[in-house]
């Protein structure tokens, strides 16, 4: 399952990002983002939005994947801020060459007027998989894969 | 133009903004090169033969006009330029087509599949 996910994954590019605010005001975003071997995920923002802010005071966030699709994954981690400027770099490649599989998509982060560029990467604690592709549903007994830890 | 891929040199120091314009041009069967400021962008000129080059105006260092100016002035095999720019009062434009460019698009007011067709049209022009 575990590689099955994976590779979902590195077949999308769009993900739902929930941030909140040391109060615990939740907010969430549309994101590009690209994922490695190990299931950490990478996404660019710019320094004045409002979930740089939370990230600023409040690492923790939960993301989502899959919503027209048979699989969804589900994933809780801590972001941190990459500064390495080589790693910056190839981060820029790879999320504009993911951004640019999807036709006449252009990333809202290119829209937007808010200041410098912000990476980040989300080590995850916690990640699910819903897998409707092969499996027979039903309320009782959902096709829920724990993939993390 | 000679024979195979279009050769498209991007000078832009927006980091991300210029992998996604290689990224989009690569899809549309461009060869693209990267360069990320005005300096850098002279060079790659020298090194890459453009057919087209696609710049910034505000660059640091030697801005896009005085790129447009000393591109020009070389002389040798014809490549046509655009500027793609956050610039877009009226003397700015005026600026560009006095010296020569070949297209003007400001950022804010163009989807970049308006670009890639206007770029499209100026390739099959060489």
């Amino acid at each position: 399952m575990k590689k099955r996910a994976l590779k979902y994954l590195k077949g999308q590019c769009l993900m739902a990002l929930a941030t909140s605010s040391p109060r615990g005001e939740p907010h969430c975003s549309a994101m590009l983002y690209v994922v490695d071997d190990d299931f950490n995920f990478y996404f660019v923002t710019r320094e004045k939005t409002r979930k740089a802010e939370h990230l600023a005071q409040n690492p923790e966030v939960a993301l989502t994947i899959g919503f027209e699709s048979p699989m969804n994954v589900q994933a809780r981690g801590t972001v941190r801020m990459i500064e390495d400027e080589a790693l910056q770099a190839d981060l820029f490649v790879k999320l504009a060459d993911a951004g640019s599989a999807v036709k006449d998509f252009w990333p809202p982060v290119l829209r937007i007027e808010a200041g410098q560029y912000l990476l980040y990467r989300m080590e995850p604690r916690w990640v699910r998989v819903l897998d409707l592709e092969d499996a027979k549903v039903n309320e009782a007994e959902a096709p829920l894969y724990e993939i993390i830890p | 133009m000679e024979k195979g891929k279009c050769k498209v040199l991007v000078i832009e120091e927006d980091l991300f903004l210029a992998n996604i314009y290689r990224a989009k041009l690569e899809q549309e069967n461009f060869e693209v090169r990267i360069a990320h400021g005005g300096g850098q962008g002279l060079q790659a000129f020298d090194e890459f033969s453009p057919d087209i080059v696609l710049a910034e105006i505000v660059l640091a260092g030697t801005d896009g006009f005085s790129l447009l100016e000393e591109l020009r002035g070389k002389g040798g095999r014809p490549f046509q330029f655009v500027f793609l720019t956050k610039l877009g009062e009226r003397e700015d434009v005026t600026r560009g087509m006095q010296l020569g460019v070949d297209a003007y698009f400001i950022k804010t007011q163009v989807t970049f599949k308006e670009v890639v067709v206007k770029l499209k049209e100026l390739a099959a022009c060489l």
